[in-house]
């Protein structure tokens, strides 16, 4: 069931996602032609790059953004009905959304590789772009372990961040009114909570190794993901209020 | 066999009482009318069945069995909303459902769209309310599920459509299933029904055979139910 609902959940997010990663993608082009045959200059150009700079710099905050109204819409609004009608655990409707969330986390970086390369191809010289790709194998091992921690570290807070979102809408929907408000409200508390027990000071106290992250950078997202499903398991399956 | 007991089934919204203390069982191979005024609780009692509401106090048991995902795989409802994708056509809804549902009649949910000629590429949201609903009841409809909870299957549509969807209902269930119809529209759905179950204030006021009503009565279950619910 678990597959079955992914399978439908990224459907009903492609609908929107692969039109806004086709836009960003168009306009890098766009733009990135028009810097190679020296049009970089007038209104259009100006209209363009704005558009581009836009796209790409909240492409990820979209992505996350139609992730949980996935979630809202697919469970708490009147597609709930059919959700929860399903033969299915509530865990395995939590679990389908995160992983859903991480697929399009993965589509996301992989459209903004794709505007990179356009721009390098484009823009840049083919030799330097070789160049640039030949000098990423020279280097040591440190830095591919720095860079694969980051993108760990990345992937689980955006998991928990996403999380966070899911507990705090289920919260807000144990009201019979203003729910939508009780649910901002509950993330802002928890993002505070959070920063009050859990201060990254720590970080820069760690006298370990400088090729490896804090251990306790990895635990933090991971049990606080933990704690956030836990919620928002007990108060879809216990408290559930679909009016 | 009993498909649906509920015993002391209470719900509360706040300090408002939806169900109070609802006792009741529904043997299987019957169709009942769940009748009351709006507010009585007709639509609470059903999505308790359903799983969508925890109760407050008591217990509801599908087929001896707490609601959890094996009662949904036995149960078959049709909500008094629309709650399907709107972005998604009926051939889609077809497929979702014959993926999620073991008991799906994927033939007979087509043979259904055909004879009402449906176009299967529409999506929902070109489409007219009472389409939908159709849509929705053939889907409800076409599973080989226990027990059916419809919950107000007719409210939205013409004279025409509702004929259309009583014949559906009636012609499509499993004779060892159950059938639960809440509805207002009494004079519409009372020639179909076997057991009329009157609710009132979340309370049951009355549970008994359709023609033991008319009996006892000498009334119709519509008359009855306008004598026992008159403002």
């Amino acid at each position: 069931m678990l597959g079955k609902l992914i399978k439908y959940d990224f459907r009903a997010l492609a609908r929107n996602m692969f039109p806004l990663y086709g836009l960003m993608i168009a306009l890098t082009l766009i733009c990135s032609l028009m810097i190679r045959f020296n049009l970089d200059r007038g209104f259009v150009f100006g209209i363009s790059v704005f558009a581009w700079i836009v796209s790409m710099s909240s492409s990820f905050a979209v992505t996350v953004i139609l992730v949980v109204l996935r979630f809202y819409n697919g469970l708490l609004k009147n597609e709930g009905y059919l959700s929860f009608a399903l033969p299915v655990k509530t865990e395995t409707h939590i679990l389908a959304k995160v992983i859903n969330a991480l697929i399009w986390a993965v589509m996301e970086a992989l459209a903004l590789g794709i505007c990179v390369l356009i721009y390098a191809f484009t823009v840049a010289n083919l030799l330097d772009v070789m160049e640039a790709f030949r000098y990423l194998f020279t280097l040591d091992a440190d830095f591919y372990l720095s860079l694969f921690q980051m993108m760990l570290l990345g992937t689980l807070e955006l998991v928990c961040s996403i999380c966070l979102f899911f507990a705090a809408l289920s919260a807000g929907h144990l009201f019979d009114r203003h729910q939508k408000l009780a649910a901002g409200i509950f993330v802002v508390a928890m993002y505070i909570l959070r920063v009050f027990l859990f201060p990254s000071s720590f970080v820069f106290e760690y006298d370990g190794h400088m090729s490896f992250l804090h251990p306790l950078l990895f635990v933090i997202p991971l049990l606080l993901s933990g704690i956030y499903s836990l919620v928002t398991w007990f108060i879809l399956d216990r408290h559930l209020n679909l009016q | 066999m009993e498909t649906l007991v509920c015993d002391g089934l209470c719900k509360y919204y706040g300090n408002v009482k939806a169900l109070d203390r609802v006792d009741l069982t529904l043997e299987e191979g019957k169709i009942v009318g769940l009748l009351g005024p709006n507010g009585s609780g007709k639509t609470t009692l059903i999505k308790l069945a359903s799983r969508l509401l925890v109760p407050s106090g008591g217990s509801v048991r599908i087929c001896g069995e707490t609601p959890s995902e094996i009662t949904k795989a036995m149960v078959s409802y049709l909500p008094d909303r629309n709650y399907l994708p709107e972005y998604m056509n009926s051939e889609e809804l077809v497929g979702m459902y014959k993926d999620f549902f073991a008991d799906f009649d994927e033939q007979r949910a087509y043979q259904m769209l055909d004879s009402l000629s449906i176009d299967l590429k529409m999506p929902l949201r070109k489409m007219s309310k009472g389409t939908k609903e159709k849509v929705q009841l053939i889907l409800t409809m076409s599973r080989r599920a226990k027990l059916y909870l419809l919950d107000e299957p007719i409210a939205g549509v013409d004279p025409a459509a509702r004929d259309y969807i009583l014949r559906t209902i009636i012609s499509n269930y499993d004779e060892t299933a159950t059938v639960l119809i809440s509805t207002h529209l009494i004079a519409d759905v009372e020639n179909v029904l076997d057991e009329a179950v009157f609710l009132k204030e979340g309370k049951i006021v009355l549970h008994q055979s359709v023609d033991e009503i008319k009996e006892n009565t000498g009334k119709s279950v519509d008359e009855y139910f306008r004598e026992v619910f008159r403002c």
